[in-house]
């Protein structure tokens, strides 16, 4: 399921670009929250925009949190591909769903 | 007049956000609690002024012990921001200021005048609010000038130029529960007099209660806008709104045209919910003169900051438009 099959399968879905919405992420098991907001996701994978300082390193396993200022707050795990860069004080955080990952291990 | 209706899909939903001349930005809110790195209760309000490309918000935070404090943040956008570990100003352990800032320093406002970034801020104490002012230029040190005020009175706003020679700011002093917005002179930014009232809350409308200047004011072709905050008192407590009001450049206490209603009413969860909820106050606001765009910044529920735009020239439509055409 890792082959070229499967790449044109995360082709075809279907992509919301929602720059602006807030989310709060987290390590595992690590109750200190930061904030981030969404530039783009999909229905397995998500990146957003987050202070450098506090970066997650790529392999890290964190919890993402969408809707984090609104009353039903909405939580998945992920687990980060890579950062890059944003502009002087923010980095972009590229991170595939955990339940995906696992999903691809079971197939 | 168009009414403004906005339809917008976040979070994959539709949200009608209102009538509101001010855009929110949909990222909203800008800072909450979790990013401010060192331990305090809430976030209220912020100045605001954009330096060197940067944009520098001046946050009002709780610390734990219930005194508020200010801290820096900066961004390059306008929207996202990133907050400084430690805070860059606290009550002072000096007198004659720690007398008057025993309780906290609140509601600050920056305004860049000869060249040099001055806070005016309310110092809190047992004796009540009163204004003092501040200097600095690199926003991670402030110089006390000088207490400039008695009590009871606050939201004061220095204007960024003189005018016929005097410094001139706006400020709300007290009389029982209401208040009204002033403005007052000096020579020197110590001494003020020629103390006038500018308006007063309106009987029949949403700033009933009191009123207070809220952003510095910003100057235009028309006269000086200024965003002010409006209370009204509620059966469920108060509502803090926004309104805009133009002022004759020469004589800010002469008022050329006051919106009959608020550019910013609290609608939103994050403005409806919080420490203190159905609260929207701005002590800050940026116009970018190459778009005509002004940001303002604002406190939500006394929880968290927000930012929402307009247009310059929509903000001074507002100021002039008849009542009956609303």
């Amino acid at each position: 399921m890792n082959g070229p099959e499967h790449q044109q399968d995360r082709r075809s879905e279907t992509r919301q670009s929602t720059p602006t919405e807030r989310l709060a992420w987290a390590r595992e098991n690590d109750k200190q929250t930061s904030t981030g907001w969404v530039s783009n996701i999909a229905t397995r994978s998500v990146a957003f925009v987050t202070p450098t300082r506090s970066l997650p390193s790529p392999g890290e396993a964190i919890e993402l949190t969408f809707g984090s200022s609104g009353p039903s707050p909405q939580h998945r795990e992920f687990r980060v591909v890579r950062a890059a860069p944003y502009d002087e004080f923010f980095s972009v955080v590229g991170c595939e769903s955990a339940e995906s990952q696992e999903q691809l291990q079971l197939d | 007049m168009s009414v403004m209706i906005d339809d917008r899909v976040t979070s994959g939903k539709t949200r009608l956000v209102g009538r509101d001349v001010i855009h929110r930005w949909e990222g909203n809110p800008i800072i909450t609690l979790e990013d401010i790195p060192f331990s305090c209760n809430t976030v209220f309000n912020a100045a605001a002024v954009k330096c060197q490309g940067h944009y520098i918000l001046l946050i009002r935070v709780e610390d734990k012990r219930g005194r508020s404090i200010f801290a820096l943040a900066r961004s390059e956008d306008g929207y996202r921001f990133v907050v400084n570990p430690d805070p860059c100003m606290v009550p002072s352990t000096e007198e004659p200021f720690a007398t008057y800032e025993a309780c906290g320093i609140e509601d600050p406002r920056i305004t860049e005048t000869d060249g040099t970034y001055y806070v005016m801020y309310t110092a809190y104490s047992r004796y009540g609010p009163r204004l003092a002012l501040a200097k600095t230029d690199d926003f991670q040190t402030y110089e006390r000038i000088a207490l400039i005020s008695e009590p009871v009175n606050k939201d004061g706003a220095l204007f960024p130029r003189k005018i016929n020679g005097r410094y001139v700011r706006f400020d709300r002093p007290n009389v029982g529960s209401t208040g009204n917005i002033w403005v007052s002179y000096s020579d020197d930014l110590i001494n003020w007099g020629g103390s006038e009232v500018v308006m007063s809350t309106r009987t029949d409308h949403w700033d009933r209660s009191r009123i207070g200047a809220s952003a510095p004011p910003i100057e235009t072709e028309q006269g000086w806008l200024e965003i002010y905050h409006g209370v009204k008192e509620a059966a469920a407590g108060p509502i803090y709104r926004l309104g805009v009001v133009m002022l004759d450049l020469e004589n800010p206490a002469h008022v050329l045209g006051r919106a009959a209603i608020p550019i910013l009413t609290p609608r939103e969860y994050y403005e409806r919910v919080g420490d203190i909820g159905n609260v929207v106050f701005s002590c800050g606001a940026i116009y970018e003169e190459q778009t005509r765009q002004v940001k303002m910044y604002y406190g939500a529920a006394d929880t968290c900051i927000c930012v929402g735009t307009a247009k310059l020239d929509a903000l001074i439509e507002r100021c002039f438009e008849e009542e009956d055409a609303l």
